[in-house]
């Protein structure tokens, strides 16, 4: 499973996979990489434009991960001290955060920005965009299940409910969510 | 009996992921209580004054671990658009139920929570106590 483009402008045209994607989220960052940069130490590559590329690409990823996972911790500090002082709310589950984290991860794949990330009372993880005109909103419980809602003040709406393992119907889930987006 | 639909309410806000001062907006999480509970609290304001609103906070809502943050303000008419009710829940003064909810039960009530909290943030507006602003 691969995307084709990785890229974090915005594309105005739906994004074309080659085959499946949501198998190898980490098709940027491959588990030899950490190898590959000792390697580098003693033989320094070639920085051609294709090399400079490929660096520019993993240090965004680096980045964009760094950045989900700073704002998950903090989602889970204020989730884990509400849940402490106060036992009728539903606690977010471990779970829920494993989900978050990989949804973000395919969104760096789909050139989707980074949403805001935030937690509720049912026990859920919310990522959302807020455009001045409406609010798009991914709910998340842990339960392998995606809950997506749109809604914009002049009242067009959208929603719909897809499987995080149902590979075809996320990533059409995903181009929605990018149109609706842009 | 029924709140009329020009009133306006306000939930009161406790915890700071569930708005954001940057955006100015108000996050769905603020109108999603935990999955039993069918009822959102929201307390009646209209004719009143904001230091008379932010002293509601205070007293009914604020503790000290866990102090109000904002409010989100909306109007009944919003609500009612939206098929649900605002039903009076006294004591205490001015306490209202927006209601009912569907109880989290299957991912279809589920995704129909999530929607009309979505809708109910959307439509209100973000309120900051002045000592923040």
């Amino acid at each position: 499973m691969r995307i084709r483009r990785n890229r974090v402008s915005y594309p105005s045209h739906p994004i074309q996979l080659e085959s499946e994607f949501m198998g190898s989220p980490n098709v940027l960052l491959p588990t030899s990489h950490s190898m590959s940069l000792q390697t580098y130490e003693n033989n320094p590559p070639i920085m051609d434009d294709r090399t400079w590329s490929s660096m520019f690409d993993v240090n965004l990823y680096l980045s964009w991960t760094d950045d989900a996972e700073q704002q998950l911790k903090e989602i889970r500090q204020e989730a884990d001290e509400a849940y402490t002082l106060d036992d009728e709310i539903d606690p977010v589950p471990e779970s829920a955060y494993d989900d978050v984290l990989f949804l973000l991860k395919a969104f760096f794949h789909f050139g989707i920005p980074m949403p805001d990330l935030s937690w509720a009372e049912d026990g859920s993880l919310t990522l959302g965009w807020y455009p001045e005109e409406g609010t798009i909103t991914i709910g998340i419980y842990g339960d392998n299940l995606v809950i997506f809602t749109a809604f914009f003040k002049e009242k067009r709406q959208l929603e719909g409910i897809c499987e995080l393992s149902d590979t075809p119907m996320l990533a059409g889930f995903l181009t929605t969510l990018l149109n609706t987006l842009f | 009996m029924k709140v009329s639909s020009g009133e306006k309410l306000t939930r009161f806000i406790r915890y700071s992921s569930h708005f954001s001062v940057v955006t100015n907006r108000v996050r769905p999480d603020a109108f999603l209580p935990h999955k039993n509970e069918v009822n959102i609290s929201v307390f009646r304001i209209s004719e009143i004054t904001e230091d008379e609103v932010w002293k509601i906070g205070q007293e009914y809502v604020h503790t000290e671990k866990r102090p109000v943050k904002a409010r989100a303000d909306i109007f009944a008419s919003d609500v009612y658009e939206n098929n649900l009710e605002v039903i009076p829940v006294e004591p205490p003064q001015r306490h209202a139920n927006i209601t009912p909810l569907p109880v989290d039960n299957s991912p279809t009530n589920r995704k129909a929570r999530r929607s009309l909290a979505t809708k109910l943030a959307t439509l209100s507006k973000l309120a900051i106590p002045p000592e923040e602003n």
